[in-house]
């Protein structure tokens, strides 16, 4: 007992010793900055062309169910578009945020309907290359306006649900891509009107799916 | 009341598209300006002192027998004429342009004038004859040469070198005991690194096979110490050696800064690591 603590002792004195007069580190074990340097570059541009940071435009074509849907049955859309943007939070995959406007304008014989979210995206970008695999929710505000000789009215309220979509890159810079959506909307009317939405018609779900090109900017 | 309800819901599109479109967050960056250091060259320097025993006659003679075997650097182009003499070596190459028009070009190297010889290799370089020589004349005009290996390199380099000394010119020499380019700290790269202007000296650049890459110094290595001496100057360094040399030392403890980074989560930062380089002493100072 008493050798083992005269070796603890000993070895504890060299250790400050050694400690006190100690020298610079080995070159061996330390990279020179240029040396690191010359790897920033090529890094640095990697991540600056992987980051997914897209401005995008496509073809909607939403099925509408839930209590309000019958009540615009009339206006089956065919034009529909979304516009939005998306981006990456860094190089690779990444968390995901983004805005997007959807429009659904419909003009004919028995009136118009005009339906517009305007939504914020929250999710995550897979980087699959070439392909990016996004999932995550949208949530945001919709406005539905209906203008018939029957019956004229405004709904204002809220629009959520989940989504995932695929872009599949064309070139560095641009993007094809298809997206699946569900999403939920909750009305109250802006007009003293009698009006579906009054009469507590005031939710509708769409199941969407779009398509379209995206662009980096 | 319609028409304002559309409005609003224009208005709030445009808000939130708006919001998207700030900048997204910038790639991390590196937090220090790096073109204060000296500048890193893919080129390989490699020291030799190019001493021979030849005659005159005969440094004459191998430079013309390397006639087929010498580029200028820039022209790649085989010599059309090489004349040799004990004053001067001149050079021409030809070639067309057009089709018909013929042009030349030459170097002509004084011997008289020559102020530094350096046996180079050029690992990255996209041509064949990836050796060569640079001789620096009086005045600092070079004249670059290439040729297909080391051996003529060297060849070209002893007979210069001995003709130029034998014209009474001063070739300098690099420091075989440790075979380095030093110059003084700027205030830029004093102030960077922490230490006073006058408290070391930085490595340029590094001669292959030499004392200083063996000791393991790289470009951009700053030294404050040799020995128990502080080091100002090259002249200290130098001496230090010499002096450890003189009293049969084998080797040398040197203190420097060495240039690296650390990473700080995605930021690198700038850090001056104190190093002790041991350098082995070759008692006769001269390369083999």
């Amino acid at each position: 007992m008493k050798a083992k603590r005269c070796t603890l002792s000993a070895a504890m004195s060299l250790l400050v010793l050694c400690a006190a007069f100690s020298q610079g580190t080995d070159p061996k074990t330390v990279t020179p900055a240029w040396v690191m340097e010359k790897q920033f570059v090529p890094q640095e541009e990697v991540k600056a062309t992987n980051v997914f940071n897209v401005f995008f435009v496509g073809y909607d074509y939403p099925t509408l169910s839930g209590p309000l849907a019958d009540d615009l049955a009339s206006w089956s859309s065919p034009l529909n578009f979304s516009i939005g943007m998306e981006s990456g939070s860094g190089s690779g995959s990444s968390f995901l945020t983004g805005v997007e406007a959807e429009f659904s304008i419909t003009v004919n014989d028995t009136g118009s309907r005009f339906l517009m979210n305007d939504m914020v995206m929250l999710g995550y970008s897979f980087d699959l290359q070439p392909v990016r695999l996004n999932v995550g929710g949208r949530v945001g505000l919709s406005i539905i306006d209906v203008m018939s000789p029957a019956i004229t009215y405004t709904g204002l309220g809220v629009v959520l649900g989940p989504e995932a979509s695929v872009y599949v890159s064309l070139d560095p810079n641009s993007w094809i891509w298809l997206r699946g959506r569900y999403s939920t909307a909750y009305y109250m009317s802006m007009d003293d009107s009698a009006n579906p939405i009054s009469a507590g018609r005031d939710s509708l779900d769409c199941l969407s799916l779009e398509a379209g090109l995206a662009f980096n900017f | 009341m319609k028409y304002s309800s559309l409005f609003l819901s224009f208005c709030l599109a445009f808000l939130v598209l708006g919001c998207a479109s700030a900048p997204p967050p910038a790639p991390p960056v590196k937090t220090e300006k790096t073109d204060i250091w000296p500048k890193i060259y893919t080129d390989e320097t490699y020291l030799s002192t190019f001493a021979s025993t030849w005659s005159e006659d005969e440094a004459i003679g191998v430079i013309r027998n390397l006639q087929n075997a010498v580029v200028e650097f820039n022209a790649n182009l085989p010599l059309s004429e090489l004349n040799v003499d004990p004053y001067g070596m001149r050079a021409r190459w030809s070639w067309t342009e057009n089709g018909s028009l013929m042009k030349s070009a030459g170097f002509i190297i004084p011997f008289d004038q020559v102020s530094s010889i350096l046996l180079e290799h050029y690992p990255s370089l996209d041509k064949d004859y990836k050796w060569g020589l640079i001789v620096t004349l009086a005045g600092g005009s070079r004249v670059s040469l290439r040729t297909p290996t080391r051996d003529a390199a060297e060849r070209i380099g002893k007979a210069v070198h001995l003709l130029a000394k034998a014209r009474g010119s001063k070739v300098s020499m690099p420091n075989t005991r440790f075979g380095a380019a030093l110059a003084p700290l700027t205030e830029a790269q004093a102030q960077a690194a922490g230490v006073l202007q006058s408290a070391g000296i930085i490595v340029s650049w590094i001669f292959m096979e030499s004392p200083a890459e063996k000791a393991g110094f790289s470009p951009q290595d700053i030294i404050t110490g040799a020995g128990e001496k502080a080091v100002q100057k090259a002249d200290d360094l130098f001496s230090a050696i010499d002096a450890a040399a003189a009293s049969g030392a084998r080797e040398i403890k040197i203190a420097g800064l060495r240039r690296s980074y650390r990473t700080e989560e995605k930021n690198y930062i700038e850090i001056f690591v104190p190093l002790t380089f041991t350098l082995t002493i070759d008692q006769t100072g001269v390369l083999p």
